[in-house]
């Protein structure tokens, strides 16, 4: 599994590492940390310090003999290319700060696409959609042309459910496998909805669908709860269950209905008020 | 010729794993055996030495973990890789005191367990 997070020197940033170092320790990840700076032509000093303390803090989450990443001590920055820097140092898995120059949707999914990452996380202010650095929506587009899944850490707390929004598409196994391991990370409920259209061989479909995984789910010994939901009522559950636990939205497929039902406005606002995290699957 | 092939063997309970798996480690020139039961795994093993078994852990009857053991008491010299969807620091620790190459949490990209494969080959040969 490879992660990248997207890292800047606000708050939400600095508060969203203790959950990437869980997520990191169950899962030997390899970790990219990502910050972009305006301007190519120097690495900015308070940005290549702060990713410097952010990998010094994930460090001091693990013991040093059972670290999975090995020290950065020796390391330095390195010009990759005008505007790409970066540091890696290679433990039992591999660790690497990136800083590149541009707006920062574009190198986000720049470098997810290059590292083929698995996870994209990142922080979020709450505000206008969250807005990072005058970019506003930045989850949101990020989700939107990524190439995998993204995670929206708004609050640091342990969620008690991991609710899973599904559709009559289908999931694909990527995005299946995120939620068992926020699942395990959590050690957290499974709570599937499975939303209904308005057409009856499909609501057959997406019934048979969540029973498929509430037996595959039962079968792993992992508390499972199963729903169904009419399409018209589906945003203000997730409005609702978003305030403690954390959503996971499958917005991946041409035909997906959700991808309908959730505007981009309604996401915003989910990403807005929700009290805890956002899984945007793809 | 045959002989030369390095010997794989997938055991995972979701047969999609191996649906993906198997034709790209091929391609690569891998002799690979899928198995989605740890029973049928165990039988293969008992008659059979593998260079490198691939692994999940939480599976019915005779688990990953139980599985890689046995694995590692018959065969000491095959390198093990654990995949997993349900990773935890525990499942980590105990699988590498049971003496197993790597780890490797679900979801990952082909390219990433081909290089771990490629790297438990390269220690394969050189032991």
């Amino acid at each position: 599994m490879k992660i990248l997070v997207a890292l800047d020197t606000e708050d939400y940033s600095n508060k969203i590492l203790k959950n990437v170092a869980r997520l990191a320790g169950n899962t030997l990840a390899d970790i990219i940390f990502l910050g972009i700076q305006e301007g190519t032509e120097k690495l900015a000093g308070p940005l290549a310090d702060t990713m410097l303390k952010y990998q010094q803090d994930l460090a001091s989450c693990f013991n040093r003999e059972e670290s999975p990443y090995a020290d950065f001590d020796a390391e330095q920055w390195q010009e990759k290319q005008p505007g790409d820097w970066y540091m890696a140092s290679r433990g039992m898995k591999e660790f690497t700060l990136r800083i590149r120059s541009g707006s920062i949707v574009k190198e986000v999914l720049s470098v997810a696409r290059e590292t083929e990452c698995d996870l994209i996380i990142l922080g979020c202010n709450g505000t206008a959609g969250c807005e990072w650095n005058g970019e506003w929506n930045v989850p949101l587009r990020i989700a939107e042309g990524g190439p995998c899944s993204v995670l929206v850490i708004k609050d640091v707390k342990r969620v008690k459910q991991i609710v899973s929004i599904l559709d009559q598409s289908t999931v694909s196994q990527e995005a299946m496998e995120l939620i068992n391991q926020l699942v395990t990370l959590n050690d957290s409920g499974l709570n599937i909805v499975g939303v209904k259209g308005k057409n009856e061989r499909k609501e057959t479909e997406i019934e048979q669908r969540i029973v498929d995984l509430l037996r595959y789910y039962n079968d792993r010994k992992i508390s499972t709860w199963i729903k169904l939901i009419n399409s018209d009522d589906v945003q203000d559950y997730v409005t609702g269950a978003s305030v403690d636990a954390t959503v996971a939205l499958w917005m991946g497929g041409k035909q997906s209905l959700l991808k309908k039902i959730f505007s981009r406005t309604m996401v915003e606002k989910l990403l807005e008020t929700s009290g805890s995290s956002l899984l945007i699957l793809r | 010729m045959e002989n030369n092939q390095t010997s794989i063997l997938i055991l995972d309970d979701e047969p999609i794993v191996s649906k993906r798996l198997r034709p790209s480690l091929e391609k690569k020139g891998y002799k690979v055996e899928a198995f989605t039961t740890s029973k049928e795994a165990l039988e293969r093993i008992e008659e059979h030495e593998f260079d490198i078994v691939v692994t999940d852990l939480k599976m019915e009857g005779v688990d990953g973990m139980q599985f890689l053991t046995l694995v590692k008491e018959k065969y000491p010299d095959t390198e093990v890789i654990v995949i997993t969807g349900f990773a935890t620091m525990a499942t980590a620790k105990e699988s590498f005191t049971k003496g197993v190459f790597d780890f490797l949490a679900k979801p990952f990209k082909l390219g990433e367990i081909a290089e771990v494969i490629a790297r438990a080959e390269a220690k394969r040969k050189r032991n």
